[in-house]
């Protein structure tokens, strides 16, 4: 039981794999665009 | 015409509380082994009580209560905010047991701080706090972020109509999976892969950073579960800014992001439907308003000159704003810093991040984006039926993993929990104002603790008075649950006194 | 006896002398040597500064050299210039920047088990540090210890939490029983 279980969620986690990444590129996409306005904001001050 | 409450209805809500409060007592006894590896002796005692008190209710509640029917949606209600006092006051036993808060109040407040994935604290001395005391304090958050109820989804309910019901009571209104107790499993799953994932990440960089791989591998755990789950505790008082760590801060906003996510979302990416991360409503909106909030920030911190580099404003001005929205609370910045150093414009924008909050069905607290963008799209389109011709017709439509219609009931919940929201934040500023609290720090802590975040201005310490701290667990209860369970349990005692 | 003595062909009595290095003295030790002191601590706070004084008057102390004492909790980090070290006042934790050669002193850090080193360090106080993102910090320029750490009292067990546990597993152990009796 545990070890149908333990292989369904391996199975999961295969297949979601390039979901895991779409995620975290998300996640990305906002830091480093933030970043970015840091940057502009602080030059433009300068 | 109220319908009082029948012995059956006390008697089948007291069964599954029981429940929920047994499966509280075997997680326990997690920090009491813990505690005893680490050769921690007292708080294993404390933890081994605990543990004991809650097993022994949930057995008593179970064996005379005990129930083969299924829960209406009163008692449904009613049974997940009982739960959530329930855990409160079963989870600050171990931490009064400590010595290292100064009443049991004031441990009530960081149990449910720690279970509505807040993050406000009124701990002392935390760096003397032991470790299984520590780890609890983030396993609260881990187990209230995941959702004490979906704990007993997942591992006492074997039927399903009953189960939906308090799924919904505990503000998840969106099935994941076809069926409720398969949702709750994939929600587990979702969290011990970032987990595995998220811990590894932190502790490498720690590791390089001067700790000591089992300190690191501590502190990444607790950091984790605090982040993912949007909680905001960490295991020292300074807290993100104790490591001084620019690796660390960016992998504490991806795993802050990444809990603001819809747990529907992660089912739809993890299903190969990639392009759902730029279609999806929340995801859109979730971007939109941060980036806005967060111009409001850098443009009043560069204004005053509070940072004048870039990468200054960006570890503290950015990292504030995104653990403001996405309601994890974490700081880099000392509490006092914000009302002596931050403009007022830039505290407005953390303000309005804090109250919106992430998307629905997922860790964060808040209004919620999806209702925002459902307000937003409803006003739209009534703008436009005034502007175009009578006769023609004008659907409200959004896409949310499926293209959906709104409907008015559809509408009519978002505008009332979003209204009841607010209400929330202004209460809890009166409040403090009239203890004396400037306005601005007074909503500031308000919104904080309604919308569940745990960012603090310096109000919120060991030394306020009860009413508040009372006024404050209330804030994060009502916050957490989404008001509909609670005033259904109100309902239900007022019913108890008044009705037929 | 009145002393007389021919200065540029004034006449002075003793008495006058007296008052004059009286005035002198005065001069000196009122007015002279706090101006100097002032003038000399003008970047310098010479009595130690509590945590809470420093991050509510963050911009006050910007830049300036402090003194700060405290217990030495949580890790030393080691990173490629410096090491991190926190330091607790019981009021609050700040984070200070020492160069290697400061952190051999330290030889207890305090947590669960331990209590730290309680040392006292002087260094320039930085509200917003340039070299460290943003970090409210110091950089420690000299360290002194003034008490040495040790381990911590509480490693004994408690009786009385020892006794309330027997109870309630007792408790616990009739509950079950009492629930297979009703369960028959």
């Amino acid at each position: 039981m545990i070890l149908h279980s333990l292989k369904k969620g391996l199975f999961i986690v295969l297949r979601g794999a390039s979901g895991i990444f779409a995620e975290i590129s998300y996640a990305l996409v906002i830091i480093i665009l933030a970043l970015l306005v840091c940057i502009i904001f602080t030059l433009h001050a300068a | 015409m109220l319908l009082k409450p029948q012995i059956k209805d006390i008697k089948i809500t007291s069964f599954y509380l029981g429940r929920i409060i047994l499966g509280l007592g075997l997680v326990l006894i997690i920090p009491c082994l813990f505690a005893v590896l680490n050769q921690e002796i007292n708080p294993a005692l404390d933890f081994a009580i605990s543990s004991a008190i809650a097993l022994i209710a949930g057995f008593l509640l179970i064996t005379f209560c005990k129930s083969k029917e299924e829960l209406n949606w009163m008692q449904a209600m009613g049974m997940v905010s009982l739960s959530w006092i329930a855990a409160m006051f079963l989870g600050a036993i171990p931490l009064y047991l400590s010595g290292h808060w100064a009443s049991y109040l004031n441990a009530c407040f960081d149990a449910m701080s720690g279970f509505a994935t807040c993050g406000l604290t009124l701990v002392e001395d935390l760096a003397h706090l032991s470790r299984a005391h520590n780890l609890w304090r983030h396993l609260m958050m881990f187990v209230g972020g995941q959702g004490i109820v979906i704990i007993a989804l997942s591992l006492f309910v074997r039927s399903s109509s009953g189960a939906f019901k308090i799924y919904v009571g505990e503000a998840r209104e969106e099935k994941v999976m076809p069926s409720v107790i398969s949702t709750a499993r994939f929600i587990w799953l979702v969290s011990l892969v970032y987990l595995i994932l998220g811990t590894t990440t932190l502790a490498s960089i720690l590791t390089a950073e001067g700790f000591s791989l089992k300190s690191a591998i501590f502190h990444s755990s607790c950091i984790f579960m605090a982040a993912f789950d949007t909680g905001g505790f960490a295991p020292q008082s300074q807290n993100i800014a104790y490591y001084h760590s620019f690796a660390f801060e960016i992998t504490c906003m991806v795993l802050m992001i990444l809990g603001a996510l819809n747990f529907k979302l992660h089912y739809a990416l993890w299903s190969g439907n990639r392009r759902e991360i730029i279609r999806n409503i929340e995801t859109t909106t979730f971007f939109i308003t941060v980036m806005c909030a967060f111009l409001l920030v850098v443009i009043g911190l560069t204004k005053e000159g509070t940072y004048p580099a870039g990468l200054m404003l960006f570890r503290k001005g950015f990292f504030q704003l995104i653990s403001a929205h996405s309601g994890t609370g974490y700081m880099t910045i000392f509490a006092p810093q914000f009302i002596k150093e931050w403009p007022v414009f830039a505290i407005l924008g953390i303000i309005a991040a804090m109250g919106l909050g992430g998307a629905v069905c997922s860790t964060t607290g808040g209004i919620k984006v999806l209702r925002l963008s459902i307000f937003l799209k409803t006003l739209g389109n009534e703008i436009k039926k005034i502007m175009l011709p009578r006769s023609s017709v004008v659907t409200d439509k959004l896409h949310h993993v499926k293209d959906m219609v709104l409907d008015e009931r559809q509408v009519r919940m978002a505008l009332l929990i979003f209204l009841m929201y607010l209400g929330l934040y202004g209460i809890g500023a009166v409040f403090a104002s009239l203890y004396g609290f400037p306005f601005l720090a007074s909503l500031f802590e308000s919104v904080s603790a309604g919308a569940n975040v745990g960012l603090s201005c310096g109000i919120i310490n060991p030394s306020l008075p009860a009413l508040l701290k009372i006024i404050y667990i209330l804030q994060m209860w009502f916050g957490r649950l989404e008001f509909i369970a609670i005033f259904t349990l109100f309902g239900v005692l007022i019913a108890a006194v008044k009705g037929r | 006896m009145i002393k007389v003595s021919k200065c540029q062909g004034i006449k002075v009595s003793k008495t006058d002398i007296k008052i004059q290095d009286l005035f002198k003295n005065l001069f000196f030790y009122f007015i002279l040597l706090p101006f100097a002191f002032c003038i000399l601590n003008l970047n310098c706070y010479a009595q130690s500064i509590s945590s809470t004084e420093l991050i509510e008057n963050a911009k006050q102390y910007d830049g300036k050299t402090v003194t700060y004492t405290g217990e030495v909790v949580g890790e030393v980090m080691l990173r490629k210039t410096g090491a991190w070290v926190n330091i607790s006042d019981e009021e609050g934790v700040i984070g200070v920047w020492m160069p290697f050669e400061l952190i051999d002193e330290i030889a207890y850090k305090g947590d669960y088990k331990t209590i730290g080193d309680w040392i006292e360090i002087k260094g320039i106080f930085h509200r917003a540090c340039p070299e460290h993102g943003g970090d409210l910090d110091i950089h420690a320029q000299s360290l002194r210890k003034m008490k040495s750490g040790e381990p911590r009292e509480n490693m004994i067990i408690d009786q009385t939490k020892k006794k309330v546990l027997f109870w309630l597993l007792g408790v616990l152990c009739i509950v079950l029983i009492l629930r297979i009796f009703i369960r028959k």
